[in-house]
Formats: C-alpha cells, structure tokens, sequence
C-alpha cells in the first residue's frame, strides 16, 4: 500500500508541482495551503507517514506548524521536512530544535526529493 | 591674542554649521578681516594707538570691527536664507509632483508585476497538468501492456503452449512412421511367406487324396474278386473314393483360398510400399513445418517481451524526466518570492520617500539624515536576499548552508 506524504505550501504551484512528482514517485499525497488548514486535516483525517512543510506562509507558518504538529497524538515521531526558500543557519536551528527532521532548500529535483524521502521513510 | 582665539572659536563654530548655506559666507568673510588686520603696515597700527591713546587699542579696535563684521554677514545670510526660501518652497513642491508620478509608476509596475507572477503560476500549473496527463497516458499504454502479458495474454500464452506440446507430439510420431511403416512391411511379407508355406503342405495333401482313390480302386478289384466273401470290401473301397474325392477337393479349396490371400497381401504390400513412399515425405515435411513453426513462436514471444521491456524501460525514463519537470517547475515560486521580497523593500522605499520629503516641509537640515536612512532600506533588502540562496548559480548550495539537511 502507498505510503502517504502530507504537502503544506501556500504556493499552488508548488502543491501542484510535489504532488505529481511524489504521486508519480507511488506515494498518496495529501495538501494544505497553510499550517492552519494541515492541523485541521491533520487532527480529522488519516495521518501521513511523512509532512513536507513551506515555512514562509500566511495564517500559520511553518515553524510553528512543527511545534503544534509535534504535540498531536501520533504524530511525535513521523519524519517532518522543511521545504522552503529560506537557508540560513538560524532558522535551521529552531526548526531543528521544535522537531524538524530536515531542511531542504528549494527547488529541490525531483529524483533528490524521493531519494531523501526512502532516506528518512524507511521501506517507502 | 585676540585674533587667533577669537578665529578658532568662530571657525568651530561656523564649523558644525557647515552643511547649511546660510552660515558659509561668514567664515569667508572672518579670513578676510583677519588677513586684512595682518597686512597692515606695523606703523600704521602704531599710529593708531597713538591716536587712541595707549598701545593695543588698534588691536581691539580690530577685534570690534571683527565681531561687528561677524554678526552683520550672519544676518546678511539669514536674510538670504529667508529670502531663499520661496525657491526652495517651489523646489520640493517640484520634489512632491515628481514623488507622485514615481508612485503612480510604481503602482502600475507593481501591479503588472502582480499579474505576471498569477500568469507564471497559471502556465506553471497548465504545464504540470499537461505533463502529468502525459505520464497518465503513458501509464496507462504500460498497465495495459503488463495486463496482457499477465493475464489473458498468459491464458493464451498457456494454450498455445499446450498445442505446442501436441504438435511436438505429432511431430515425434511422424517422425517414426516411417520405421513403424517398414515393420509392418516386413510383417507382412513373413504372412506371404507363411502362405507360400501352407501352399506347399496343400500338395502332399492333394498327393494323399490321389493315393487314397488308387487304395480305394485296389480294394474295388480285390472285392469283385472275393466274390460274396469281399462284400465288405467293396464298401470300405467306396467310402475310400468318397474320402480321396472329399479331400481332394478341400485341398483344392484351400489352395484357391491361400492363392487369393496371398494375393490380397502381396496387393497390400505392393501398394503399402507405394503409399508410403509419399507419406514419409509428408511426415518429413510436416515435422519440418511444425518445428519451424515452435521457433518462429518463440521468437514472436521474445521479440513482444522485448518490446515490453522496452516500453516500460521509456515509461520509467519519462517518470523520471517528469519529475525533473516538477522539480524545475518549483523555480516560479522561488521568482515569485523574490519578487514579492523586492515588492516589499519597495513599498518600504516610497514610504521612505513620502516621511523624507515631510521632513524636508518642516526642517531642511534634517535631509541631512536621509541618505543613511534610504542606505538602510538597502542593507535590509539585501540581508533578506542573503537568506534565500535559490538561484542556479547557486546550484549545490544556499549562502554557504547546504541545499539539503537532515538533522
């Protein structure tokens, strides 16, 4: 059965972009346009196996999404990657220290994403 | 030392006023008293105190004149800077029009710059879409593919396999007709030779029937000549006749009969050998055909499994390049960012524009501290820009952190 990844970006470009490229990959994707909308899904529907998180967005941003997300019942130890436009050491760090399990700049390739993902997933 | 004092004060002075206008004609005027006052003749400041009664009187008398000098140029500029003042009114009414023509462009830019990046991302998503429909298309070709060699083409497959196998059955068995044909040959001539056999034995038996009537013509003449007494003789002598005619014709009718066997047989064998002749090579033939027929369907399956290999080797391939076309795709958020981080720095900039030139209304020094507030606009914008190290030139890394983390 395919593994599923949640999407958490304010840009539908790139919701549409790792959608397809991760669905292709064989994995089931679900998506939200913002922290907010991903806690909402997140605490109603099924859990993911992995969240791939923006962190510049409106309403909820990513950091504080991993804070929240963190603290949701099943959700404590699932792989969370930051995706995002921003690369200095300092966010890292906090991310880091709220429960990220990676930082990824963008734009990531395709083939670099998925390969990190069976990294961090392990029998994906 | 009046002069020198009196100079460093008012020059420090005027000094920390150098930046306004007003106040740069006095120290020109203040250096030219003070060159005036050295370039006069000793005697005629020796005249002077004397004509004012005691020595040093001239100095201090050059010293009033100084400060007279002083405050009379202050004034004077005051009053050029009051009567300036008009023009410098109309200047930044020029600066406040050219303002509203720079933000009204601005707008314009920043709202076209707005529709470009929804137009981006529309074609951005219209490209993904299509691209995504193509892999769709090409999925389908494959599952459509694997099905037919998974399922009902294995069914097939299967099938024809199992008629293969017969084929090759028929095929062994008329591969050895032609040995079985010779056997039966061969049994069936050991039949003629059976008969030619039994043809023989009928002549000893045609030979005993002619002995059998010379005995029973013997016994009649014997009897005739015993009279009464050969009665009985007579008898026997008939039923001799009787038994050599009987057998004599038995003989007969089996010889015909082993004649006529013999020749349906011999007709048999002769038309057998005829027959078969052209069958063999038939059987040849045909075990030729089926054979050629196995491997031309083996390599028809090869060549298909080939083929499907193949195409799902390209559909693989095209996977992986759509991928690449999403990952590439990622590039119009990353402009669209950027663009809004420069939007941004130039909002702040106009309103930057706007603060500065009310400053400017109400106290003209404090343009003073303009440039470094606009400077910091810059090192801001730029400190943003440093966060986000996106572009290809990048490639490999983000301003000096790596592109991929894990923690």
């Amino acid at each position: 059965m395919a593994k599923t990844i949640m999407v958490v970006d304010d840009s539908a470009t790139m919701l549409m972009s790792l959608k397809n490229g991760l669905e292709i990959g064989g994995f089931s994707v679900i998506t939200a346009a913002d922290g907010v909308l991903a806690l909402q899904k997140l605490q109603t529907g099924p859990k993911p196996e992995l969240i791939i998180t923006d962190i510049n967005m409106p309403n909820m941003g990513g950091i504080e999404f991993i804070a929240h997300a963190r603290k949701l019942p099943g959700l404590r130890f699932i792989p969370i990657l930051a995706l995002t436009t921003e690369s200095q050491q300092s966010k890292r760090d906090e991310a880091k220290k709220l429960g990220a399990t990676g930082w990824l700049v963008k734009p990531i390739a395709g083939a670099d994403l998925i390969k990190i993902i069976k990294q961090v997933l392990p029998g994906a | 030392m009046l002069f020198p004092s009196t100079a460093r004060r008012l020059t420090g002075r005027l000094r920390t006023r150098l930046g306004n206008p007003t106040y740069r004609r006095c120290p020109c005027a203040i250096l030219l008293l003070l060159v005036a006052g050295r370039l006069l003749p000793a005697s005629w400041l020796a005249g002077l105190d004397t004509w004012l009664g005691r020595p040093g009187d001239a100095l201090l008398l050059l010293a009033i004149l100084l400060l007279a000098s002083a405050v009379f140029l202050r004034r004077t500029g005051h009053t050029r800077t009051l009567t300036a003042k008009p023009a410098a009114v109309g200047g930044l009414a020029a600066v406040e029009a050219i303002l509203d023509r720079h933000l009204r462009l601005d707008k314009k830019i920043d709202q076209q710059l707005t529709e470009v990046a929804g137009d981006t991302e529309d074609a951005s998503l219209a490209i993904m879409q299509e691209v995504r429909n193509l892999y769709e298309t090409a999925s389908k070709l494959v599952t459509y593919l694997d099905r037919a060699k998974g399922g009902a083409g294995e069914d097939m497959g299967t099938e024809i396999q199992n008629s293969l196998t017969e084929l090759m059955k028929v095929g062994t068995f008329i591969e050895h007709l032609p040995v079985k044909m010779a056997r039966d040959l061969e049994n069936m001539q050991a039949v003629v030779i059976e008969i030619k056999a039994l043809s023989g034995m009928l002549d000893h038996v045609q030979a005993i029937g002619v002995q059998s009537h010379i005995l029973a013509i013997n016994t009649s003449i014997e009897a005739s000549r015993a009279g009464a007494a050969g009665a009985s003789f007579r008898v026997i002598s008939q039923e001799m006749r009787s038994l050599a005619a009987n057998s004599s014709a038995v003989a007969t009718s089996i010889h015909q009969g082993l004649l006529r066997t013999r020749q349906v047989v011999e007709d048999g064998i002769a038309s057998g050998i005829s027959a078969s002749s052209s069958q063999m090579d038939a059987a040849v033939h045909a075990s030729s055909s089926i054979q050629a027929m196995i491997s031309d369907f083996e390599e028809m399956i090869q060549f298909y499994k080939n083929r499907l290999a193949v195409v799902t080797q390209h559909n693989t391939a095209l996977a992986g390049d759509i991928a690449a076309v999403m990952g590439h795709s990622q590039y119009q958020d990353v402009a669209r960012q950027s663009l809004e981080r420069a939007r941004v720095a130039m909002g702040q900039r106009n309103a930057f524009f706007h603060h500065a030139l009310g400053m400017m209304q109400q106290d003209s020094s404090a343009a003073l501290e303009l440039p470094d507030m606009l400077e910091q606009i810059l090192l801001d914008y730029d400190t943003e820009e440093s966060k986000h190290g996106h572009s290809k030139r990048h490639a490999g890394e983000s301003g000096g952190e790596p592109k991929i983390e894990l923690f």
